[in-house]
């Protein structure tokens, strides 16, 4: 595969985030005209219906699957490179655990909090229980082995999640968390947009300046180490921004599993081994990704919708069980 | 002169401690070879003596300056290290490989130079993978993988190469390659190469210097004949050893040995 392919992948991967976005935004309950679509983002007549629809429900709604996809799907690769695990996720740091858990306490004990609040807390969550993780695994083996991540990030995802369910039940909360446990990108507001769109966008420029190094980590950490790579800085960073990533989108649209996991598998069919590459392909390919599914979670019951996380793991579980029979193949 | 030298260093290795009170000098330009039973300590020195473990007391020197004190990416520069253990990234071309010599000598994001593919070509016919260099690493035969890694440290330029147990999976002929390739590395361009090697006679036959180990301490440091001893044999590793002299090099061998009791 020459520069060139690669150049050309990640154009034409472009090129298809960018017509699933056009697609999602113009299908719907009313069915939207490219035209209209064009004059509502650059002529926005606000007494035209139409415009409306387009820009308080749509565009929100579109933005947030494509950043949210995109955001689950970095973290998940930069996650496979460091833990040198084809089967991690985010949620192999906690993640989804930690944000449920604090959203969980929010309602307990402060039903009427707000949105804002709440997108907040699960954040914090998030960035927790990723540092619990990670002290773990610093604490009982004194490095960071792919083995001791996997290990210690399993435990506490099951601990969280236990504690979050014991709440729940206690205070009758299922109702109100179902969201959070399925996950969806229905509620997204453009008061949430532009910071989430940034720090996206920046975690992952980051990534992608991390790329080399993320790759030559999968010759294991003796090689890395000595072709010069400092490898605590390297983890740290990149947990860094998988904490970023993932507790943003958790935060945003509640736990979709399964993107993080099947997108880098996609992106290397795509780009081959090479991070510089699997990344910005990661990336186009999970916006794609969740804006199609979250296009289809709209349409195929309509008016009724399906729930995003669930319709992404009817798709995300039987590609993993192809994985992992792929896997036990090598 | 010494280049490499450690002093009265202690290292740890999950609070257990490995390494005492050791002492060592690498001469330059030459082959040194560490032996020693399994569990002495061999792999935590090679590991020490490249940053990958720390040392908790004594000094590591490097050029006279500390070994602690050198940025990573500017260690990788002065000494390269072949592991026990290589994980080959899947999929992966045996130039892909081999290009990864270069990060050291490259801008974070490592794109190569034209300098650096030429040196990349060298590489490659030195370890005469000309034939394989598209070929996926996985896909070649032990042998030629552990050219492949022998390939990678020679891309990385460095005056020091570090291979732990580098014969390991390979039958008596390319053992035998392997080793001569070394020795011509060594002579040819002059390059300090320090390894810890299980095989006594093939240790004996191609080292300047060998420094022989147990529980963690030096035993005793020299020429092959100084170490290749039944006394010093049956300190290092409890064995009666039979030392003759080997016909094709006249350096000592290990003819026979037994349980010492």
């Amino acid at each position: 595969m020459t520069t060139w392919h690669k150049w050309r992948t990640i154009i034409l991967l472009f090129l298809g985030s960018l017509a699933s976005i056009i697609l999602a935004i113009s299908l719907g309950a009313k069915d939207i005209s490219f035209m209209t679509m064009w004059t509502s983002i650059f002529h926005f007549d606000a007494n035209n219906n139409l415009h409306q629809i387009i820009y308080e429900i749509r565009l929100p709604r579109v933005l947030g699957a494509a950043f949210v996809g995109m955001a689950f799907a970095v973290a998940g690769s930069i996650i496979q490179a460091v833990t040198r695990n084809s089967l991690a996720d985010i949620g192999i740091l906690g993640i989804n655990g930690g944000a449920v858990l604090f959203v969980t306490i929010c309602f307990a004990f402060y039903p009427a909090i707000s949105y804002g609040w709440l997108t907040f807390f699960s954040f914090v969550g998030a960035t927790l229980s990723t540092i619990l993780v990670f002290s773990i695994g610093l604490v009982a083996r004194g490095n960071l082995s792919p083995l001791t991540f996997t290990i210690a990030g399993a435990v506490i995802a099951a601990f969280l999640h236990a504690i979050s369910s014991g709440i729940a039940i206690f205070f009758d909360l299922n109702r109100d968390l179902a969201f959070w446990y399925a996950g969806g990108v229905a509620g997204v507001t453009w008061g949430q947009l532009p910071i989430f769109i940034t720090i996206v966008i920046i975690a992952v420029f980051v990534a992608i300046l991390l790329g080399k190094q993320l790759t030559i980590i999968g010759a294991g950490q003796e090689m890395a180490s000595s072709l010069g790579i400092n490898i605590r800085f390297l983890l740290f960073s990149s947990m860094g921004l998988v904490v970023l990533l993932g507790g943003a989108g958790v935060a945003v649209a509640g736990s979709i599993s399964f993107v993080g996991l099947i997108i880098p598998h996609v992106a290397r069919k795509f780009v081959g081994h090479d991070y510089r590459w699997i990344i910005p392909a990661s990336a186009l390919l999970g916006s794609t990704l969740v804006v199609m599914a979250d296009l289809l979670a709209r349409i195929i019951f309509a008016p009724k919708e399906l729930a995003l996380g669930i319709l992404i793991a009817f798709i995300g579980v039987p590609f993993f069980l192809i994985v992992a029979k792929k896997m036990e193949g090598i | 002169m010494f280049r490499v030298s450690a002093n009265t260093i202690e290292v740890k290795y999950d609070k257990k401690i490995i390494l005492k009170d050791l002492l060592l000098h690498i001469p330059d330009k030459s082959i040194s070879t560490i032996i020693g039973p399994n569990g002495c300590g061999k792999s935590t020195l090679l590991k020490a003596l490249t940053k990958i473990l720390p040392y908790s007391k004594g000094q590591i020197l490097l050029d006279g300056q500390a070994l602690n004190s050198y940025k990573t990416k500017e260690l990788a520069k002065k000494m390269a290290l072949l592991p026990q253990s290589q994980i080959t990234p899947a999929q992966i071309t045996v130039r892909e490989l081999v290009a990864y010599g270069r990060y050291p000598h490259q801008g974070n994001f490592g794109i190569l130079s034209s300098q650096d593919r030429e040196i990349i070509d060298w590489a490659i016919s030195k370890t005469k993978l000309n034939d394989v260099e598209n070929a996926t690493v996985d896909s070649l035969s032990g042998g030629q993988r552990q050219r492949v890694w022998i390939a990678l440290a020679l891309a990385q330029q460095t005056d020091i190469i570090y291979l732990d147990e580098p014969t390991t999976y390979l039958d008596l002929a390319h053992q035998l390659e392997l080793m001569k390739f070394l020795k011509q590395l060594n002579e040819e361009e002059n390059r300090t190469i320090v390894m810890v090697l299980h095989d006594l006679n093939l240790a004996a036959r191609f080292s300047d210097y060998m420094i022989s180990m147990n529980s963690g301490q030096i035993i005793k440091a020299g020429t092959v004949e100084e170490v290749m001893t039944t006394t010093n044999l049956k300190h290092v590793f409890q064995i009666d050893a039979v030392i003759s002299k080997d016909p094709y090099t006249g350096k000592p061998i290990c003819l026979s040995y037994n349980t010492s009791l």
